[in-house]
């Protein structure tokens, strides 16, 4: 799984605890992309963060189809959500151009599209 | 391995009635979708392991009779989401991917019978989507349609055959009527299968699409119901995942839970053990007066017998890990317990599901090793495999007992209790160590993603359970149990069977209270001395005594190849003791007293130091390596644990010997 290199929305990994997010993008190889897909992770799809385990470990996330599934957090990374149905964390919130650091990575914001 | 891998799906003949000829049907479903319920039903609990392509995946396999007398052979495919999106070719979808396509390309008639939960509907219907995609007749068996008509909803059937263009059967796999509709459609579906044209009418659906016929097949009787009675069960998945997953309450509980699964093992497989043992005890006493106190009665009741309960001592163990297993997974836990485990194993390159098999280890590394099939990630799976002999286990306990008492006798209980505690944590350390390196050199590669199917709480099917322990403990009898009795007869014949006349050795004992010449006569009457193991253990002093070890330590070594704690009872008899095993202590005098030819100590700290360092290493236990064998199916990885567990072992027990020389110890 390759390291996310998220555009302006935030990745998984950063969504809030309780709040409805829908998936923008996989930044994963393709199988894996497809993978995930199959088990109802995939664009336009869904998801709400149920929980994280502590120091770092999993997320536990619902997704539109009704099954649950603990993510890791490096691949939760991969995954690029908007925020969707609540407030987005002020750390997702950024600007076109500006670099931050997320979940120990360094991320830069792209202008992207809106669908 | 590769062999298996590209070999065309063949049926084994004779145990389970499924013959090569009959039509092939394969069992498709997610995780948690019933389809195992649903194999119990139509093979009636009649499985067998199938000769089918895979490597760490067992295709469990059955045969079935139509109505009109069409035999099946019901192969129960690994659960699985996707079989277009592999991954890893040797995870479960590459297994079942890899079967499909076998199967296809055979000229044997065959089928895939989809299981999906009618309370899940959404998840199970991109497989189907993915299977609809391949060239083979495809029915839908719709199973937990009584949790849903508890809920006061039914399945509709027709608007998920018009939708999909396929067969589509609603059962509950707790109806006895289920295995008759199911093999009816099953006909039926290969009846219709010569006119392939129905693939013409299958839909390839979009995701949207799915999520909409999924909630057009569920017919509620009141609008609204339905969703309150699904949201209740959620419900109450939620209200226990809130305690079960809590970040201080969660630990703390899985602790708990996998304390009452340790002990449940041991506790009830212990009395049964003791029970099989007393059996075995009196077979052997009976063999015994039979066959009298010649060679042939010590081969048929130390060898093969000795073997035959050692494979009954795991036994209980094996079922009794099985059922706690099935219950952990069939209940929903396995995937929670990994949740909360994950990141602690992340460090060590491995995940929450080895956790399980780790911890079992510190018992006895043979149901810890069966016990690994929970981990997904093959190459995670095979890490926690060839680490796990290092994992301090009980069989260990007697002979660290023994060192401990023979070579630390003046040392105080405290210190004797620190040597001790240091030993179980060398023991994890190891295998911590040894896991880092191997995920980075032999099991190298890119580790699956962590995705863990949380399933709501559910009841599990006693049936199925037994059906699984009964499996497992079949499994091990084939498998394990055969070459720990081959074994146990080699160690036999290298212990037992005189391969020179009786001659005298340099061994004398200093004991004050004994005469020198009754210590003689008692190791010239002790036949292991002339035996082969005697002469290896002589052979092999130059490569051991930089470790301190002499011929009659290696001999002990040889001896606990086939169990670590034999070492006890093996020293026992080359020094001329009767049941060490239970009274140790007279042996460690022994021990402690031994001489060399010109009258210096045999053996001093330092010895039992490197003793030590040695055990904590060596995978001294041919269950283990059989065990390893069966797992891995090949004899390269038991091969690849037994050369550097003895390379270790020997490099530390030099280490620890000379760097113990070095500062001054004797």
């Amino acid at each position: 799984v390759k390291h996310a290199t998220p555009a302006v929305s935030p990745s998984l990994a950063a969504a809030q605890v309780g709040c409805e997010t829908r998936v923008r993008h996989v930044d994963a190889d393709p199988e894996a992309v497809r993978w995930l897909e199959a088990v109802g992770i995939a664009q336009g799809e869904s998801l709400v963060v149920l929980r994280r385990a502590s120091f770092g470990g999993p997320i536990h996330v619902r997704t539109g189809a009704g099954g649950e599934f603990a993510l890791c957090l490096a691949l939760a990374r991969t995954i690029a959500v908007l925020p969707d149905g609540c407030a987005a964390e002020p750390k997702a919130l950024m600007n076109p151009g500006e670099t931050r650091e997320i979940d120990g990575g360094e991320v830069e914001a792209r202008e992207v599209a809106a669908e | 391995v590769s062999e298996h891998r590209n070999a065309p799906p063949t049926v084994a003949r004779g145990a389970s009635k499924v013959l090569a000829q009959d039509v092939l049907i394969a069992l498709v479903g997610r995780p948690n979708s019933g389809k195992s319920s649903l194999f119990n039903r139509l093979t009636g609990g009649d499985a067998h392991v199938g000769n089918f392509p895979g490597v760490t995946v067992d295709i469990l396999e059955g045969g079935a009779t139509t109505p009109t007398g069409i035999r099946a052979a019901i192969a129960d495919l690994p659960g699985l989401y996707s079989i277009e999106a592999t991954v890893d070719p040797e995870t479960d979808e590459g297994v079942a991917q890899r079967f499909l396509r076998d199967a296809l390309a055979s000229s044997r008639p065959f089928g895939v019978v989809q299981v999906i939960d009618a309370t899940q509907l959404a998840l199970g219907l991109r497989l189907t989507r993915e299977l609809s995609r391949v060239q083979a007749p495809l029915l839908l068996v719709v199973t937990q349609s009584d949790v849903l008509e508890a809920q006061g909803a039914c399945v509709d059937a027709s608007a998920l055959e018009d939708a999909l263009g396929v067969p589509v059967v609603v059962v509950s796999a707790r109806d006895s009527a289920t295995r008759h509709r199911v093999l009816d459609a099953i006909e039926a579906l290969m009846a219709t299968a010569a006119a392939l044209s129905i693939r013409s009418a299958r839909a390839e659906l979009s995701s949207d699409a799915i999520r909409s016929l999924a909630k057009r097949a569920i017919r509620a009787p009141a609008a609204g119901s339905i969703d309150a009675r699904a949201e209740r069960r959620r419900t109450f998945t939620t209200r226990a995942d809130a305690w079960l997953l809590h970040p201080i309450a969660g630990p703390v509980l899985f602790v708990g839970i996998m304390a009452a699964l340790f002990s449940a093992v041991f506790l009830v497989a212990d009395p049964v053990t003791a029970l099989l043992d007393a059996m075995k005890q009196s077979l052997s006493d009976a063999l015994g007066h039979l066959l009298g106190t010649g060679l042939l009665a010590s081969f048929v009741t130390d060898g093969l017998l000795g073997g035959a309960g050692t494979v009954l001592a795991f036994m209980p163990q094996i079922v009794v890990l099985t059922v706690a297993m099935e219950l952990l997974d069939a209940t929903g836990y396995l995937s929670r317990g990994a949740f909360l485990v994950d990141r602690l194993l992340r460090i060590l390159g491995l995940s929450g599901r080895s956790f399980v098999p780790l911890l079992m280890a510190h018992a006895c590394a043979i149901p810890a090793i069966s016990a690994t099939r929970i981990v997904r990630d093959p190459r995670e799976r095979l890490t926690t495999i060839l680490v796990i002999p290092l994992i301090t286990c009980s069989a260990r306990l007697p002979t660290y007992a023994l060192v401990l008492g023979t070579f630390f006798a003046t040392y105080n209980a405290f210190q004797k209790s620190l040597v001790f505690l240091s030993l179980y944590f060398a023991g994890i350390a190891s295998a911590l160590v040894a896991s880092l390196v191997l995920r980075r050199t032999a099991t190298r590669g890119r580790g699956l993603p962590l995705v863990l199917e949380m399933p709501a709480y559910r009841a599990p099917e006693p049936r199925v359970i037994a059906r699984k322990a009964l499996q497992s403990a079949q499994r091990f009898l084939r498998d394990v149990g055969t070459t720990i009795v081959a074994v146990s007869a080699i160690l036999w014949v290298l212990l037992s069977v005189p391969v020179r006349s009786s001659t005298h050795t340099s061994i004398e004992f200093a004991d004050a209270n004994r005469a020198t010449a009754d210590a003689h006569a008692s190791i010239d009457d002790t036949p292991i001395e002339r035996s082969i193991a005697a002469f290896v253990g002589h052979a092999l002093e130059p490569l051991t005594a930089p470790l301190g070890f002499d011929w009659r330590i290696n001999v002990g070594l040889i001896g606990s190849f086939g169990a670590r704690e034999v070492m006890v009872s093996t020293m026992g008899v080359i020094f001329g003791m009767q049941n060490a095993g239970e009274h140790p202590e007279p042996l460690a005098q022994r021990l402690r007293d031994a001489t060399l030819a010109d009258g210096s100590k045999a053996y001093s700290t330092r010895t039992g130091l490197a003793l030590l360092a040695f055990f904590v290493l060596a995978c001294q236990c041919v269950s283990t390596v059989a065990a390893i064998r069966r797992e891995t199916n090949t004899i390269r990885w038991p091969a690849f644990v037994l050369g550097y567990t003895y390379a270790l072992a020997y490099v530390a027990a030099f280490v620890v010997y000379n760097f113990a020389g070095f500062l001054g110890m004797r």
